[in-house]
Formats: structure tokens, C-alpha cells, sequence
């Protein structure tokens, strides 16, 4: 056996982009005298190689050439120069259920999907059983045409069908974000198990927690080049240092959501605590997850993280958040509950301004809420989320997190209030005369 | 190889498609073979009773006609479909060629050996028809099958260049509509070549389905053995035609995935 299971070198993919269709043709008449094109390099001399056993991470923003470099390495794009080198089966989860029609059964369908993918029809057959099992679909279900399939067991089929074919390289990308939370983890823990067997994996995701979760190794790609590669906490924390947002064109659509345009030029890093916070948090989460909170910190004026304040501190409240899905309508919020998880208080942004914002695809958003701690002492746990600026409870939850922060009130030098709430209040005193 | 790992599924693809060409019709597969022939007889009844077309050395035209119109016509169906489908091939298979490592080939191949088959279970009716209609079976029907896979290696090397040309320009298989129009009526098939006023005679030479559709007139309907110079023609056409589908399908081949 070789050494390495995928080894890639100086790759680089060149796309030809024509003004006018007819300007191919003169140049295909002309024998390319004359050059008619643009060049447009979503790949630059990429190269690295994969271990048997090991598991590559590579993140990189929209159009950093993640896909380019996928289709590639699943061998649907031909290099324009450099070679790729794989010893061994590779199978890329991109071609999720590609080959599937819709019409014919579950069972039909992966014989052609294997035959698509260059299996036999006995190498499948051979597999049968367990694909079948994997996908914990019911027999009554398999032999039903798979358009009457939710999109979850859709995946679910898919997936079985990879997860049997027993590759020496797999290809995995955003494709397991669809179906459900038990299902992904099966995925993981296979893929796991995989990379304990010595099967090399290759994940290209946006999604920074599996990226720290699963991978050995990890490579920021920009621009076509891998411009870091290291540890996984690392290169992901510096991945949002490296967050650059492009300012979006204004549609002139006057009433269109707010969107945050200002170019995140200074280099901002999301404090390490702030991650662990939510990383290690044994909440209960809910949501769409599509704008994912990954980060969450109290701290004081100088940025320190702090577990205690006194009642009537200035405190600030960080949130970090991902942008998995554009959405149109976004706002970031907070609760104080106390140890009757009775809510104290709770507020949004949109309550504070009255701004609907506008999140794009793989922003990463910091949301920085200046509190003046008016709380009476006592212990409190604190919920943040992402949802829509609906103030019912009817509305749209992206992400949300419960009990991920707990702070103490301890008590003051001097009491200035008891119960619950601070309510601001002065007062004035004279003295006075009462006619009798 | 890759055609050896794709095989099973070339072949269950061109065998499936024959089967639901016409799924949901109470006819199945049966109309791959009733719409070539109710065609066959409308030209046969427009050339025969209308016009009144007469083959030289045969008596009772009508059926004459029909055999020597089946005998063009049937291959010149399977060419033309050939050649229209095959030139769609990559466009019409485009999720696949995005996103697998599928080669390319593959959907070009698929179409050709489903028109093959299609083929071959026509002209084996058509000698059947012709034994039963008291045409005798001559030894020169041996050689059917090797003028058939020379007239299939002409047009897949065509589909070849049509395919690769086709993803970078749409047009192409819309051109393609017409030029298979003009193309049936430049060759002798549902005319005779006799009728051709002397300066059309010599042009359609140039025209290379000639040689072929004259070969099976020759095998079929007279009997005979093709001559040595259109045996020459034939397989040197088939070649060339497979050389330069090769050489445009290669060298456009790195860039058909981007643009597809």
C-alpha cells in the first residue's frame, strides 16, 4: 500500500468565460489565434496530500473553489494542470442520490445509482443487506418509488448506499446537513469508524463544529490557493479572523431588511472561552439552524470573561453567529432567567431599534448587547438566539440556546432595591404644611 | 477500462429505454417496430400507386417498392435517430456529468447500442417479410451485418463530433433537425436513383449514405454482392468519421464538464 490515499499536485483549474457565445467560435476557427476569453483560476497549484486513516478538513468562503476542488477530487472536472493521485476506491458523497429516479423503488434505485457510480450489479447485491439496514428504512418503504420519500429518508437511502460501498477515499460535503440530527450523528460515527479502519476522508464543509469534531487536519482555502493549514481549533478561529465580508450591491429596494455592509476589514477573532461556551454547553438547543449561534460571552468593560457582577455593573453580552442560510428577516436576542426559571428580562435588537437585518450565506455576525446589570443578587442562566423579528412566540426560531451562560449577582456593597426588578426611580422630599 | 466498469450500465440503459420509449401505451416496445412500418407503407403507397415508381428489373412493383424502401429506409431511421439523440447525449445527461465521474462516452455508447438493437430486430423482420413475400435467400445477406456495423461506426463517429460541439453550441442539434431532412432527400431511399435527372446523379456520389443505403439495395433487394470500391468507400468513411469524432470529442473533452 501506498503511503498516501489522495495526493494532489500543483492542481489548478482554469475556466474559459466568453463574452458572447460566437467569440468560442472564432477562436476554435482561428485555431486560438485569436484569444477571445477571460480566465477565471478557481484553483491555484493546490496541493496536499491525505493519509490513510486521516481526516482532512478544508473550509473556505463562497467561491474560495470548495466546490471546484470537490468535483475535482471526484473526478467530474478534468485539472487544468496538476494531477491527482488516489490509490484506491474513492467515493464522494457530492453524487448524493444523484442517480436517483424518482419513479423507481427504493431497492431499484440503488442498482442504478450503484451502476452509475460503476458497481456491479452482484458487487450490490453482495450489499444489499446491509445498506438496507443501515438506511433503517421499512421493507414496505424500499419497495415504494422514492419520490412518495421525504427528504430525510432520501438521504437516508443515499447515504446507505455510500456508506456500504466501502471506499478507501471519501469525499464528504455539505450533503449530511440535510436529514435528521439522529441520523447525521449515525453518519459521523460511521465515518468514525471508517477513519478507524483506515479509510482516508476528505470533508468540505461550512460547518465549523464538525470541522473541529471530526478532522485531523484542516485547510483554509481562498481564492483558489490554500492559504493556512493546521489544527483544527486554530485554523478555525483564524478562518473567522479572516472573515471578509464583500459590501453587497444595494438592489434599491429602499425597504429591503438592513444588511450589514460594513467590511469587516479589522481583524476580529471570537474569543476562545466564547466558543466553549456553547461548545460545551449541556443545553437544550432548538431551531432551524439557519443562522447557527457558535459563540456566546459575558464580559466586563475590558473584555474579560466574567461568571459574577454586582447588581447595577455596565456588563456586555457577545454573540457570535453563523450564517448557514440566507435569511431575509434576522434579529439576535437574550433572557435572564433566574433559578425558578422565571424570565426576568429579555430583549432583542429589533425591540432596541426596530432594524430587521438581512443575513447572507457564510457571514459570520458578532452581536455585542451593552447591559446594565439591574438585577437583584442571585443566581441566573442566560438564553440567546437567533430568530425572526416576530415579538410573538409564533415566530421563527433559527437557533436558539438555552441556559448556555450563568451569572451571579453577587450582592452589593449597598442594596438599593429588592425584589425582582429594577425598577428607575427617583425620588423628591420636602416638608409640608397641611391646612386644617 | 471504463467502458468495462460502465457496461452494465450501458446495457441496462439501452435496454430499459427501449422498454419505456413507449411506456403506458397498450403496445409497449411493439411500436419501435409499428411506426417505422406504418411509414414504410405510406412511402410505399405514395411511391408506388401515386407516383408510381418502377424498380428496373423487378414485375410486380408495388411490393418491389415496399422491399427496396424498407431496405433503405429502416437503417436510414436508426441513423437519424442516432444522430439526433446521440448529439443530446451529454446535454440531456448534464446532473449526471456535474456531479459523477461517469465518463462522458458512456451516454453516447447507451444511445448507439440502443439503436443498434432497435436495428437489428428491424432488419431481421424485414428479411423475414422478404422470404415470406417468395423473395429467395441469397448468400449475399451474410455480409448485411458487416455493411450494418460499418454504417453504425459512420454514425457514431459523426455523433461524436455533433455531441462535443453541440454542449459548447445549442444550435447544433437544432441544425441537426434539418440537415437529417435534406440528408434523406440527398440519398436514394425513398426515390430511386434512376429517376435522378444525370447532373443529381452525380452529385449524390458525394454523398457518403449513398454507398451504404446502395449496399443494402444490392444485398436485399438485388441479391448481390455491394462492389469492391464501395466496400473500399464504406470502410474508409467509417474510419474517418471515427477518427474525427475521436479527435474533436478528445480535445474538447476537458472542457465539456465546465461549461455543461
Amino acid at each position: 500500500m501506498d503511503k498516501y490515499a489522495v495526493q494532489l499536485q500543483g492542481l489548478s483549474k482554469k475556466y474559459k468565460r466568453y463574452t458572447k457565445p460566437y467569440h468560442r467560435l472564432i477562436e476554435w476557427v482561428t485555431l486560438s489565434r485569436m484569444k477571445n476569453h477571460e480566465e477565471f483560476w478557481a484553483l491555484r497549484d493546490v496541493s496536499f496530500s491525505v493519509n490513510y486513516g486521516e481526516c482532512l478538513g478544508i473550509i473556505g468562503h463562497n467561491g474560495a473553489g470548495k466546490s471546484t476542488l470537490l468535483k475535482l477530487l471526484s473526478r467530474s472536472l478534468w485539472p487544468t494542470t496538476g494531477s491527482i493521485k488516489t490509490n484506491g476506491n474513492v467515493v464522494s458523497l457530492l453524487e448524493l442520490g444523484t442517480g436517483f429516479h424518482p419513479e423507481l423503488t427504493g431497492i431499484q434505485n440503488i442498482f442504478t445509482s450503484g451502476k452509475l457510480l460503476g458497481y456491479s450489479d452482484e458487487y450490490i447485491n453482495g450489499k444489499l443487506n446491509g445498506i438496507i439496514e443501515f438506511s433503517g428504512l421499512s421493507e414496505q418503504f424500499l419497495n415504494q418509488p422514492v419520490k412518495s420519500y421525504s427528504s430525510g429518508m432520501y438521504v437516508r437511502l443515499a447515504f446507505s448506499l455510500f456508506a456500504n460501498l466501502e471506499p478507501d477515499v471519501y469525499i464528504v460535503d455539505e450533503a449530511l446537513s440535510v436529514g435528521d440530527i439522529f441520523f447525521q450523528q449515525k453518519c459521523f460515527d460511521f465515518l468514525q469508524k471508517l477513519k478507524a479502519k483506515g479509510t482516508a476522508i476528505i470533508l468540505v464543509t461550512h460547518d465549523m463544529q464538525t470541522v473541529k469534531k471530526y478532522c485531523d487536519r484542516v485547510m483554509i482555502l481562498e481564492e483558489g490557493r490554500i492559504i493556512h493549514e493546521g489544527n483544527p481549533l486554530e485554523m478555525v478561529n483564524l478562518f473567522y479572523t479572516l472573515d471578509r465580508r464583500k459590501p453587497i450591491a444595494q438592489n434599491g429596494n429602499h425597504n429591503a431588511n438592513y444588511l450589514l455592509e460594513n467590511e469587516a476589514v479589522e481583524q476580529s477573532e471570537i474569543p476562545p472561552e466564547a466558543l466553549r461556551n456553547i461548545d460545551s454547553a449541556s443545553m437544550n438547543r432548538k431551531g432551524t439552524g439557519s443562522v447557527r449561534i457558535i459563540g456566546a460571552i459575558l464580559c466586563d468593560e475590558n473584555g474579560n470573561e466574567i461568571r459574577t457582577a454586582q447588581t447595577g455593573d455596565r456588563i456586555k453580552l457577545k454573540i457570535f453567529a453563523n450564517v448557514i442560510l440566507d435569511v431575509p428577516d434576522l434579529t439576535f436576542s437574550y433572557q435572564f432567567s433566574d433559578r425558578h426559571n422565571t424570565v426576568v428580562f429579555g430583549q432583542s435588537c429589533y425591540m432596541l431599534d426596530k432594524r430587521k437585518f438581512q443575513g447572507r450565506k457564510e457571514e459570520v455576525i458578532k452581536i455585542e448587547f451593552d447591559i446594565e446589570m439591574n438585577l437583584f443578587q442571585g443566581l441566573y442562566t442566560v438564553m440567546v438566539a437567533s430568530t425572526d423579528c416576530q415579538t410573538e412566540s409564533t415566530n421563527q426560531v433559527y437557533d436558539l440556546l438555552e441556559g448556555c451562560l450563568t451569572l451571579e449577582i453577587t450582592k452589593p456593597d449597598w442594596r438599593t432595591f429588592h425584589g425582582v426588578a429594577f425598577m428607575n426611580s427617583s425620588y423628591g422630599i420636602e416638608k409640608i404644611n397641611i391646612k386644617r | 477500462m471504463d467502458i468495462w466498469k460502465y457496461r452494465s450500465y450501458i446495457w441496462t440503459n439501452a435496454l430499459s429505454e427501449l422498454k419505456n420509449r413507449y411506456a403506458g401505451s397498450s403496445l409497449g416496445a411493439y411500436w419501435n417496430i409499428l411506426q417505422p412500418l406504418f411509414q414504410i407503407l405510406l412511402f410505399t403507397f405514395v411511391f408506388s400507386q401515386v407516383m408510381v415508381a418502377k424498380i428496373p428489373g423487378m414485375d410486380s412493383s408495388t411490393v418491389a417498392f415496399a422491399v427496396y424502401l424498407s431496405s433503405g429506409f429502416i437503417p436510414w431511421i436508426s441513423f437519424a435517430e442516432l444522430l439526433t439523440r446521440g448529439s443530446n447525449a451529454f446535454i440531456e445527461n448534464a446532473t449526471y456529468l456535474k456531479k459523477l465521474a461517469i465518463p462522458e462516452y458512456v451516454f453516447i455508447l447507451q444511445i448507439a447500442v440502443t439503436t443498434t438493437i432497435n436495428l437489428c430486430i428491424s432488419m431481421s423482420l424485414l428479411c423475414v417479410l422478404v422470404i415470406l413475400l417468395g423473395f429467395s435467400v441469397a448468400a449475399s445477406w451474410l455480409l448485411l451485418p458487416i455493411v450494418l456495423i460499418l454504417f453504425l461506426i459512420f454514425g457514431l463517429g459523426l455523433v461524436f463530433v455533433f455531441a462535443s460541439i453541440n454542449v459548447f453550441f445549442r444550435d447544433v442539434s437544432q441544425l441537426l433537425q434539418s440537415i437529417v431532412q435534406i440528408w434523406m432527400w440527398l440519398t436514394p431511399i425513398v426515390y430511386i436513383e434512376e429517376f435522378l435527372p444525370n447532373h443529381f446523379a452525380q452529385i449524390i456520389k458525394f454523398n457518403p449514405l449513398y454507398y451504404f443505403v446502395n449496399s443494402f439495395h444490392q444485398i436485399i433487394v438485388y441479391s448481390s454482392n455491394p462492389e469492391t470500391m464501395d466496400w473500399i468507400v464504406m470502410t474508409s468513411i467509417s474510419l474517418l468519421s471515427l477518427v474525427i469524432g475521436y479527435v474533436i470529442y478528445r480535445n474538447l473533452r476537458p472542457e465539456i464538464r465546465d461549461v455543461i
